[in-house]
């Protein structure tokens, strides 16, 4: 069964989102991903995807700041509504899947285990069974923290978001497939320089490039992908801007063809 | 059946000589040292003879490997020591030396300069003819960055410290391929607030703790590993599990384990 091909939308200073993700469509790329800051803008997104035929693989949770839900306190509480407001409204809008991160870097510093850490996303994987929605762990910084959530829920359906991306800046060495390959619901595909230790090597040199524009061996990537019979969507999370002031110097047109040029050459290995 | 050994030192107010007698009169074959500067090495190594036992790897020094990874005068220090125990090793023909890349619960950020030390560390067990091995221990990150950088080290597979130190990530999965030695442990999991603590890992004998065993001896026989069963166990870190048993009696207790674990080990 082939993979449907997905791409999430870019900036929007540089190219509205409705006619971003019009665009999409209309290169060619099947299904989307993106987050919204109000259940109504939420639905409104929604409507206009099935609108234009684009279908809508996952949302992708809120994350900045999120370390503080492993600490006991009002942030962390208010941290874990703003997430279970998108599992509802994932579900009322039968969106299958919420990608969570369970770690955002060291903010304010390396985040560990707690008690009320898990209980809170306890109770947002709950939520997300009762209404119909996978919540799905992606792979970051601290391994051991995706570890630990993988091991306190392993008697519940979560999935894992595979980040290629992040796999080769923030961890390399480690492959996550073997891990979690059993739980692979959604993908984030991206390309990047690899690691870069001068010093901190988390935030350094998550450019976010679409495949084969950087240094992952996409080949080592795609028969992990295949090895677990994945028939999810291959989504590209890239953006013609990230970090180490790397970008694209392409219209939106041309970027997202060569992002669509790579999601089918990856597709085919 | 495989060879059956164990980590060799003084316990329970024993001399390691006593303990050598006791553990081959229990039936291992095989041990390992927890080697240091200060050991007489030569004593040792006569005494495992006299014994019928075969030493056959020096666990490295506990230095402080965060200064490893860090700008600090402590790490060159840290980073020789490892490669003094590497020649030691190569002078006695002990054949493996274990090591750990990262030994605290504050984990230090990895580094250029880490890589740098830790190459150093590989360039002389290359240069000796030892096999070096890396083992998991509180975090896995570092473990797989000195993986993914060097090729010729092995994996010291310390399944005691992956069942508490760092749940839900099989290392045998990752690095199973470079499988080269065992440190076979059991303990009860991650504790209850669920961050990582040196109490949780008890070194108890097999079978006495909630290590899967049936699932880990897969893994590891899927690997085609066929070296010794090594376990890693002390009563030290966990008196109050092991009461006032008496080191032969310990040894015959761990024999016991790990004879049992040979022969799941079998039938899988």
């Amino acid at each position: 069964m082939k993979n449907l091909l997905g791409a999430c939308p870019i900036d929007e200073k540089l190219i509205p989102l409705y006619d971003c993700l019009r665009l999409i469509k209309k290169t060619g790329f099947e299904t989307t991903m993106f987050d919204w800051h109000t259940p109504d803008e939420a639905k409104e997104t929604v409507e206009f995807c099935k609108k234009i035929g684009l279908e809508v693989d996952n949302f992708h949770a809120p994350f900045g700041g999120l370390n503080v839900m492993w600490y006991e306190g009002e942030a962390g509480e208010n941290y874990t509504k703003r997430i279970e407001e998108y599992v509802t409204t994932a579900g009322k809008l039968d969106i299958p899947i919420v990608v969570v991160h369970c770690t955002a870097g060291g903010i304010p510093e390396e985040p560990h285990g707690s008690p009320i850490g898990i209980e809170r996303f306890a109770r947002i994987i709950a939520l997300g069974k009762k209404c119909g929605v996978k919540i799905a762990f992606e792979n970051l910084e601290y391994p051991e923290m995706l570890g630990l959530i993988m091991d306190v829920f392993k008697n519940e359906d979560i999935g894992f978001c595979y980040d290629t991306g992040h796999e080769a800046l923030c961890t390399p060495g480690m492959r996550f497939i073997p891990l979690y390959g059993d739980r692979l619901c959604c993908t984030h595909i991206h390309d990047n320089y690899g690691a870069s230790y001068s010093k901190v090597p988390i935030v350094h040199g998550d450019c976010h490039m679409l495949p084969f524009d950087g240094c992952l061996d996409f080949g080592r990537i795609m028969s992990d992908i295949r090895s677990t019979g994945y028939t999810g969507a291959l989504t590209l999370e890239s953006g013609i801007r990230q970090s180490l002031g790397y970008h694209y110097d392409l219209s939106p047109e041309a970027y997202f063809k060569r992002g669509f040029d790579a999601l089918v050459k990856l597709s085919e290995m | 059946m495989l060879t059956l050994g164990c980590s060799l030192h003084d316990i329970l107010g024993t001399s390691y000589a006593e303990n050598m007698k006791h553990a081959a009169n229990a039936g291992f074959k095989s041990v390992f040292a927890l080697w240091n500067d200060d050991m007489d090495t030569e004593a040792y190594m006569n005494n495992a003879a006299k014994c019928g036992l075969t030493v056959e790897s020096f666990h490295a020094p506990f230095v402080n490997y965060s200064k490893i990874w860090e700008e600090d005068d402590e790490g060159d220090r840290a980073t020789e020591i490892i490669k003094h125990c590497i020649r030691v090793a190569a002078e006695y023909k002990v054949p493996y030396v274990v090591s750990h890349v990262i030994s605290t619960l504050d984990a230090p950020l990895t580094s250029n300069l880490g890589l740098c030390r830790f190459g150093k560390i590989v360039i002389e067990a290359e240069k000796y003819g030892v096999t070096l091995c890396f083992e998991n221990t509180e975090y896995i990150r570092h473990l797989a960055l000195v993986f993914s950088t060097f090729a010729s080290p092995k994996f010291c597979y310390d399944v005691g410290h992956e069942h508490c130190f760092t749940p839900g990530i099989r290392t045998m999965g990752m690095f199973g391929e470079r499988l080269g030695f065992l440190h076979l442990h059991d303990n009860l999991g991650m504790n209850k607030s669920y961050r990582a603590s040196h109490d949780d890992d008890l070194h108890r004998i097999p079978f006495e703790g909630d290590i899967d065993w049936t699932k880990t001896l897969t893994e590891i026989k899927k690997s085609g590993f066929d070296g010794t069963l090594m376990l890693e166990t002390d009563p030290g870190h966990d008196l109050g599990f092991y009461g006032s048993i008496t080191a032969e009696e310990y040894y015959a207790k761990s024999f016991a384990g790990a004879k049992k674990l040979a022969e799941l080990y079998e039938t899988l």
